[in-house]
């Protein structure tokens, strides 16, 4: 199993979810986040101390699948928050040892 | 609990046992029928389990009834389709009601089905309908399933008034709905690999009908639109029989894949030709014979719906004629946008009236009417010698395929069997798929698209980027010859051989039929026949190399026919796929095109006495250098510099290396990169001391950066520096190509002084890339050739892609102390082909078996 975790643009997060959900995944985790790679935001300084500030809006997506899904996942999830602008984000690929359903108590294939 | 999961488990047994029993035997309809009667079975026993009661009291005020919704609720149920269910009710739903629901609908989830469920009430039912498009359509289709029937008519009357009160507003929906779907579903991507279900002429196409009946005609059944005299000859049957066949391949997909996948993608192409018996003959593959198949249904359904609406919309509104247009032709009128018959015109009396329809809405733009298409669809049937053998009939068909302004008139010629009935020939290639990295449309689309391309550049379409096309257009003496050979290029395919060598064995018979003379017949056997010539060269030769643009000329001769193959080849290309029309191969074969065109002006034998171009060379590179740098250090280096460099390379280059040669100093390595603009690459002039395995070293590092070499030359002067130049696709990240660059040539100069160890980076980027998606399987080849040089023995080379395979190959030929010279290279996503001019260390071509064999078996075992 594997977990893909992607950093997106929050107005591609519908193509995104829907070209995942197309490949038969059942279940998606999303989050509000702010931070910023190399599109970074600029530096101020308050009171002596040095803050960067405009940390940029981003969608944060995982999902956990069956390892032989996990090429084509990324490849979707690439596909879709493509626009070629800087910012467009980044995807994890992130090994998992376990999973487990909780109200079945269903584990790893079965459980996700 | 316990009771629920044996319940599952049952179920899903009596799943196996109906997928092992009926899935060969039944038709694609009745199985999933009858896998929706034994979902009913099961859904209906969950609920009794879990202490659910029939009710038939209307009056009660927790009245409710449970409805199958959208597939499910027409019982078009395939194998991963969603379950949708509905809970209607009225008041407040009670907890112990809402306990119970709970437990039945549990068991779903366990049983791995996708699910969809929502408790509405009546009224909030009927809100969303008229807010939620979706929603709407999945509402048609429902089904009472347990509860109170009662109750459940009651909200089916209240739906259906609805409907009926809000029938216009309505029509606009489906309109858009469609037209979305259409654009969604127009990519080259959704041809191959079609959608079975969303896509043009996929099951949705049917229920759109169904729902449309349904709204505007009262007709409960599709089948009751025959009542109405404008569909008295639609073709339900053949419909149905089309919608069942999608069904069956749709349940197999479900089947394969596990869950809902409405994509029939390669693999599963693959599969399910296998499963239903379709078997490899050698003119074609199993899985192209189901594509066949599967497009003639697509394109039914397609066709009849489109078929469909327009019938509709004229029952709906039907409006007055509209004002002609200029000059029409009173036989005809316009309704609609549409072409039809004039009041009182017969068919039967003039059968050519309908070739004289399409040439009239060719011309302006517009469609035929859908009566007017069945009338043409019965002549064609009915009159087939009285159509194709009579010169008007015949001068009619070319005046549209020669002069093909609206794309959508040609492909209902195709449709209509227009186009098979005057070129027989046609039928072959009718619906025929190709399966390989570059063709996305089956043959007879492909050429279809292909007569457009030719059509666009005749109006300037490709003017922006491309002025060159519309130029050449101009000076074509005979047009109808290139627009013919468009048309019929590929209809060789399909025999199981050369369509190269049998497409022109056919074309006397198929214009002699038509009509025309030798002359042409000639020259359109000669385009066909050559049509892959010049891509073929442009992209597998060196085109400074002056014998291989002598070889071209050689086969083509006429200047005529050359500018006809160049126009033929590049709307071949544009027509193909986005693989085969890259602005890099385009540039190629313009360039190949120039080459050619100035060696048949001056006469294939007249090529400049190359004693005098290079002495004429250096004359002019000295002026020019001298303006800039010391006599002594210019004289110098043209005199290292060998002739064949000179002859070879552009006088911009020369400037380049030579500017770059004289400010070395004490560097080892230099280069000048400039960006072309025609196309994504960038050149590298490069000047650097050579060394052994240079090229490799090369092709080592541009793939370690992310770069495709896609050509290489490589000159050697006597005191040791090399003249290269490089072009190579631009990097990836457009944001940061100077650091990209900046980093590519310390990597390259660490490479050159031995501190990059570029077998360890490759392997370990090439472990790192994820594993590529399925496609076609590439057949290796190696082909040495020692004819199209006089200087270098060819070692062309198809394979699949990977990451560093150049490299690989680069460093096989070099451990074998050859020399690479020149090189060029098509990586084409899957498929990497390339041809390297190599020669031995003493300088001359290899001529001995057992050295060529070796090298053969050396590089097969890298590919």
């Amino acid at each position: 199993m594997k977990k893909i975790e992607a950093i997106i643009k929050p107005f591609k997060l519908d193509e995104v979810k829907d070209a995942i959900l197309k490949l038969g995944v059942s279940g998606i985790t999303m989050s509000e986040v702010k931070g910023f790679g190399r599109q970074k935001g600029h530096k101020e300084i308050y009171r002596g101390a040095e803050y960067v500030v405009d940390f940029l809006p981003k969608i944060r997506i995982e999902v956990v699948v069956p390892a032989e899904l996990a090429p084509q996942v990324v490849e979707a999830i690439k596909e879709k928050a493509y626009t070629g602008e800087i910012g467009d984000g980044k995807i994890f690929m992130i090994p998992i040892e376990k999973a487990v359903r909780i109200r079945t108590g269903e584990e790893d294939r079965d459980a996700i | 609990m316990k009771g629920s999961q044996k319940r599952v488990q049952v179920f899903l047994s009596e799943r196996e046992a109906l997928v092992a029993e009926g899935f060969s035997s039944e038709t694609g309809l009745r199985f999933s029928h009858q896998y929706a009667d034994l979902m009913d079975r099961f859904i209906r026993d969950l609920f009794l389990t879990a202490g659910f009661r029939q009710s038939n009291r209307p009056e009660s005020d927790n009245a409710l009834a449970v409805v199958a919704l959208g597939g499910y609720g027409r019982q078009e149920l395939c194998l991963g389709s969603d379950v949708d269910l509905m809970v209607i009710h009225r008041g407040d739903l009670s907890s112990e009601m809402a306990e119970i629901i709970r437990h039945a609908l549990y068991p779903l989830w366990d049983a791995k089905l996708e699910v969809g469920y929502s408790i509405l009430t009546f009224q909030e039912c009927i809100r969303l309908a008229m807010t939620d498009f979706r929603m709407l359509t999945s509402l048609m289709d429902s089904r009472f399933f347990v509860g109170s029937r009662y109750f459940y008519r009651l909200y089916r009357e209240a739906f259906w008034s609805r409907m009926a009160r809000e029938k216009d507003s309505l029509l606009g929906k489906f309109l858009i709905s469609r037209r979305e779907r259409a654009d969604r579903n127009k990519g080259e991507g959704c041809f191959v690999e079609p959608d079975l279900k969303e896509g043009l002429g996929g099951l949705r196409d049917i229920h759109l009908m169904s729902w449309m009946a349904r709204i505007w005609f009262d007709c409960k059944r599709l089948g009751q639109m025959k009542r109405f005299a404008a569909f008295s000859h639609f073709e339900i049957r053949k419909l149905a029989a089309s919608r069942s066949f999608l069904l069956k391949i749709r349940n197999h997909l479900h089947w394969l894949a596990r869950r809902k996948e409405d994509s029939l993608r390669l693999p599963y192409q693959d599969q399910i030709s296998k499963i239903l018996g379709y078997e490899d003959k050698p003119r074609i593959s199993g899985p192209e014979k189901l594509m066949r198949d599967v497009y003639l249904h697509l394109n039914r359904i397609r066709y009849r719906h489109e078929e469909f609406q327009v019938k509709m919309l004229d029952m709906i509104d039907p409006s007055p004629m509209e004002s002609a247009q200029k000059d029409l032709p009173s036989e005809f009128a316009v309704l609609k946008g549409h072409i039809v018959l004039g009041e009182g015109v017969l068919s039967e009396m003039d059968p050519l009236v309908i070739l004289r329809g399409l040439k009239e809405a060719n011309e302006r733009g517009l469609f035929l009417g859908s009566g007017f298409i069945w009338e043409g669809k019965k002549i064609i049937s009915r009159k087939r010698k009285l159509l194709s053998r009579s010169d008007p009939g015949k001068a009619l068909f070319l005046d549209l395929i020669l002069k093909p302004q609206n794309p959508e008139i040609i492909r209902l010629a195709l449709e209509i069997g227009l186009i098979g009935l005057f070129i027989p020939e046609f039928k072959k290639i009718r619906n025929l798929p190709q399966f390989g990295f570059y063709h996305v449309m089956t043959v007879d689309l492909h050429s279809l698209r292909t007569l457009d391309v030719i059509n666009d550049i005749t109006k300037g379409g490709y003017d922006e980027k491309w002025p060159v096309f519309k130029a050449v257009f101009e000076e074509i003496e005979f047009p109808d010859r290139l627009f013919l050979a468009a048309l019929l290029h590929d209809i060789g395919k399909g025999y199981g051989e050369d369509h190269c060598i049998r497409g022109p064995q056919m074309i006397p018979k198929i214009l002699s039929r038509l009509g025309f003379e030798k002359a042409s017949v000639r020259a359109v056997s000669s385009l066909v026949r050559y049509h892959l010539l010049m891509p073929r060269v442009a992209q597998r030769r060196d085109l400074r190399d002056e014998k291989t643009c002598v070889q071209v000329a050689q086969a083509i001769q006429d200047r005529q026919l050359l500018k006809m193959l160049f126009l033929l080849s590049v709307a071949d290309s544009f027509a193909t796929g986005p693989m085969a029309r890259s602005d890099w191969k385009i540039m190629l074969l313009a360039e190949l095109f120039h080459k050619v065109q100035r060696i048949l002006e001056r006469g294939i034998l007249a090529t400049p006495d190359a004693t005098q171009e290079i002495e004429r060379k250096r004359v002019r590179i000295r002026e020019m250098m001298l303006q800039d740098f010391e006599k002594k250090a210019v004289n110098h280096l043209i005199d290292q510099a060998s002739s064949r460099y000179i002859l070879n390379t552009s006088l911009q280059d020369m400037v380049a290396h030579f500017s770059l040669a004289l400010n070395l100093g004490d560097r080892k390595h230099v280069w000048k990169l400039a960006k072309r603009k025609s196309a994504s690459v960038t050149r590298i002039i490069q000047v650097t001391y050579d060394k052994p395995g240079l090229f490799s070293k090369m092709a080592g590092v541009l793939a370690l950066n992310n770069m495709d070499i896609l050509s290489a030359s490589i000159f050697t002067l006597k005191n040791g520096l090399a003249f290269d130049t490089y072009e190579v696709t631009n990097p990836p990240d457009v944001y940061h190509e100077t650091e990209n660059w900046a980093k590519t040539q310390q990597d390259l100069r660490n490479a050159l002084d031995e501190r990059l160890s570029l077998d360890r980076l490759i392997k370990e980027k090439r472990d790192a890339k994820l594993p590529a998606p399925y496609g076609p399987q590439v057949r290796k080849k190696i082909v040495v050739n020692n004819e199209d040089s006089d200087f270098f023995t060819l070692i062309e080379i198809r394979s699949s892609a990977r990451l560093g395979r150049l490299y690989d190959l680069a460093c096989v030929i070099f451990s074998m102390d050859l020399d690479i010279r020149t090189a060029k290279v098509n990586s084409d996503g899957e498929k990497m082909t390339g041809v390297f001019y190599v020669r031995d260390s003493g300088g001359e071509k290899i001529y001995e078996p057992d050295v060529i064999e070796e090298a053969r078996g050396r590089l097969m075992a890298v590919l």
